[in-house]
């Protein structure tokens, strides 16, 4: 088809040194954080920063645009459903979606989610031209999300073709500088750059291509200097593919399945160590692993591990050997005995999320910063050992008690999104300091005259405590505080607390935080 | 050379020179000696940080304040980078670690070694800079040295914190600590009858070293009422001897 063109074309004025222009195929998939999120709700917002990030059709037809706020979005469309954004789930959702263009051959790069482009020279002599090989494109689509899911556009330059694919159009070759002049600055992607353009006379990319190159780059510094680059339709950064998924999926069925933990473990280092040498040549490191495992019961597990610094196979050994005695023979997880005849029948670990590896930085006396390969060994090894509850990371999350400020997660785990709210306010919360250890002893709190120390409906105590009674031994009360009354999920039945916190200080110098629930005083937390 | 065979050295033995020829290597920076402490306690310790390879101890005190003293002893190295483990104290309060400026993305938690902390320990300090231990039962004096010389060995720091509600009990580390502090007294401030909350807390340590001698006291602001944690100058009490003595 190339050659085809060229015969085809009287010899164009040749772009700066480019002898042929790369064509490009664009699939953009419109509002694709809505679609990922597979809300149900017609009019929906995604938003990201307590700003509207995308929308639904519906919810743009109701008036709601990017960059409103959730209140001035919800006045326009009162049955707006606005979700948070979730990057990781939408480049999820967008796998099927590459790996349907990945079988058309070229490798494909990928942009934010729901963008896509790859390359078309070849296929595109395959297919028997552009447009046929749009064609496909549209129909494997088509088969995957639906008509009107997704469009498709074709040019010179990735920046181009996506706004090809704004129409659908195809634009032919050596023709995208006249495609793209029409287009105001600000598709740019720059709005400094474009209101600025705009205060100079300069509306369309026509006009900034038409500029002197040297003008451009006096005026605008190098950036400029790439946007009209892109103006011009010129590919300013070479296509970054990203290497082809199923090279990264490492498995094996066993057979007859696998009874034995040490036969497991020496599958398992195997299959490890095949990966990692995947990676390793694809210069790559691996930040989500997918460990799926089946069982000649039927049972299949799958668990995903997020993975720091650069890929160990035996990290990943140690990991999984401990998770495979747990299948094999039921210890844990509320299973008691071996279970007879329970083998391993698939093993198939993946690694989820790549980036390329950055490498290790040495300092500059020559020792290495730190061993994050040996630390994570070191714990994986006390994981292998004890389990992986017995290894913990504390994360921090939201929360009006000291206790469940804190969430802790087996080291190597990850929180899942969205469960940290520790930047959100917390009215009733105690302000720093926190108590150093916690607790939750029962004791009686009693006043001057003896009798227990309650909290009214008015949140006030009914006397100053005056004593505390700690396992029958007493302890006067110099001073105190309180009570901070916190009345959490009154909304739901079952997870209603109302809680009020006091805190005291006692004879023997201990500062103690106390709280009273239902009747019942407790030790949360001593100032230690 | 001869072609004798050579002696079989114990484990010990290669323990030792081992240890030997650390501390025979070429002149090491401040950075590769010392684990770094935050401004107040080195200011208070007269220390650049913990001497890497070296045992601390917390000892046991009436007063309260020294799981304070240990997060604050983990906030510096912990938040350039370090790797910290906690190993025991399961009902720490990590909402104060973070306050005391602990960073907990390198903190590991080991809450229960479930009767093996010996073995624990030592796996603990093959990978990380600081692990503070708080042991249920004292470990026999051979595990103590065979960890205090992997500490060593690994160039890691030993912090042993007392069992909390054992506060009188013996010491729970056998062997000799290369710096042991102490809470000898403590006061909260903030609170009143029925009003107030509580804002900050003065802190009065004691030092001791193995060697170098002399031994430092001094009193800390833990946090005090804007959240930092200060080293209260000796000479800001009005000469209270207290504050400061070089014995």
């Amino acid at each position: 088809m190339a050659r085809r063109s060229r015969s085809a074309d009287p010899p164009p004025p040749p772009p700066r040194g480019a002898a042929r222009p790369a064509r490009v195929l664009v699939v953009h998939c419109p509002d694709w954080p809505v679609v990922a999120l597979g809300e149900g709700a017609e009019a929906v917002a995604v938003m990201e920063k307590g700003r509207v990030f995308a929308t639904s059709a519906a919810a743009r037809r109701f008036g709601v645009a990017r960059g409103q706020r959730r209140r001035d979005a919800q006045s326009r469309c009162p049955a707006l459903v606005a979700r948070a954004r979730d990057e990781a789930a939408e480049r999820r959702a967008f796998e099927p979606v590459v790996r349907a263009l990945e079988a058309f051959g070229p490798p494909v790069a990928l942009g934010r989610p729901g963008w896509a482009a790859l390359p078309t020279r070849g296929p595109a002599r395959y297919f028997g031209g552009e447009g046929a090989f749009a064609e496909r494109v549209g129909e494997a689509l088509e088969a995957l999300l639906g008509a009107g899911a997704f469009r498709v556009g074709v040019a010179d330059s990735a920046f181009a073709a996506g706004l090809a694919a704004r129409t659908g159009a195809l634009v032919p070759s050596r023709e995208t500088a006249t495609f793209l002049s029409p287009f105001p600055v600000a598709v740019l992607g720059d709005p400094a750059t474009a209101d600025l353009l705009g205060r100079l006379g300069v509306y369309t990319l026509g006009e900034f291509a038409g500029l002197g190159e040297r003008d451009v780059l006096a005026r605008f510094g190098v950036e400029g200097g790439r946007l009209q680059a892109l103006a011009r339709g010129e590919e300013v950064t070479p296509l970054s593919p990203r290497a082809l998924t199923e090279a990264l999926v490492v498995e094996v069925a066993p057979d007859p399945p696998i009874t034995r933990v040490d036969e497991a473990a020496f599958v398992v280092r195997a299959l490890a160590a095949e990966l990692a040498h995947r990676l390793s040549v694809g210069g790559l490191a691996c930040s989500l692993l997918e460990v799926a495992v089946e069982l000649s019961d039927g049972g299949r597990v799958v668990r995903r591990w997020s993975h720091e610094g650069p890929f160990s196979a035996v990290l990943v050994a140690e990991r999984l050997r401990f998770q495979l005695e747990v299948f094999l023979l039921g210890r844990g997880e509320g299973e008691e005995g071996a279970r007879e005849g329970r083998g391993i029948e698939g093993l198939r670990l993946e690694a989820l999320e790549v980036a390329a590896d950055s490498g290790r930085a040495f300092e500059l006396w020559g020792t290495p910063v730190h061993d994050e390969e040996r630390v994570g060994r070191t714990f994986a090894r006390l994981q292998g050992i004890a389990g992986p509850q017995a290894v913990l990371r504390a994360v921090l999350v939201g929360g009006r008690g000291p206790g469940e400020r804190v969430r802790l997660v087996p080291f190597g785990e990850g929180l899942a999104v969205g469960e940290s709210l520790a930047g959100a306010p917390w009215p009733g919360g105690l302000p720093p300091p926190s108590p150093a250890l916690l607790d939750g002893r029962p004791l009686g709190v009693l006043d001057a005259a003896g009798r227990s120390v309650a909290v009214n409906g008015r949140g006030a105590v009914t006397a100053p405590p005056a004593l505390l009674l700690e396992e029958g031994v007493g302890c006067a009360v110099v001073a105190w505080s309180g009570p901070w009354p916190a009345d959490e999920h009154w909304w739901e039945a079952a997870r209603h607390r109302r809680r009020a916190r006091i805190q005291v200080l006692l004879e023997d110098g201990r500062a103690l935080l106390l709280s009273l629930e239902q009747g019942a005083w407790q030790l949360e937390g001593q100032y230690d | 050379m001869a072609a004798a065979p050579l002696p079989r050295a114990s484990t010990e033995q290669r323990e030792e020179l081992r240890a030997l020829a650390l501390r025979h290597q070429g002149p090491q920076l401040a950075g590769e000696r010392f684990v770094p402490l935050l401004p107040p306690l080195a200011a208070l310790l007269a220390l650049p940080g913990l001497q890497r390879g070296s045992t601390v101890l917390i000892e046991n005190s009436p007063f309260p304040g020294s799981t304070a003293l240990a997060l604050a002893l983990l906030a510096a190295a912990s938040s350039e980078g370090l790797w910290c483990a906690v190993l025991g104290l399961p009902e720490l309060g990590l909402a104060a670690a973070a306050e005391l400026g602990v960073c907990l993305e390198r903190l590991v938690l080991v809450p229960d070694a479930g009767g093996r902390e010996a073995m624990f320990l030592g796996t603990l300090l093959e990978g990380c800079d600081v692990v503070c231990a708080t042991l249920q039962r004292p470990l026999p004096s051979l595990e103590a040295r065979r960890l205090t010389a992997r500490a060593r060995e690994r160039r890691g720091v030993l912090l042993l914190l007392p069992r909390r509600r054992k506060r009188r009990s013996a010491p729970s580390w056998p062997e000799g600590c290369d710096l042991t502090l102490t809470v000898t007294g403590g006061s909260f401030v903030g609170l009143g009858a029925g009003e107030g909350r509580l804002a900050a807390r003065r802190l009065e340590v004691a030092a001791r070293r193995r060697r170098g001698g002399a031994a430092r006291s001094g009193a800390l602001w833990l946090p005090a009422a804007d959240g930092r944690i200060v080293f209260e100058e000796p000479d800001s009490r009005g000469g209270d001897g207290a504050a400061l003595s070089l014995g």
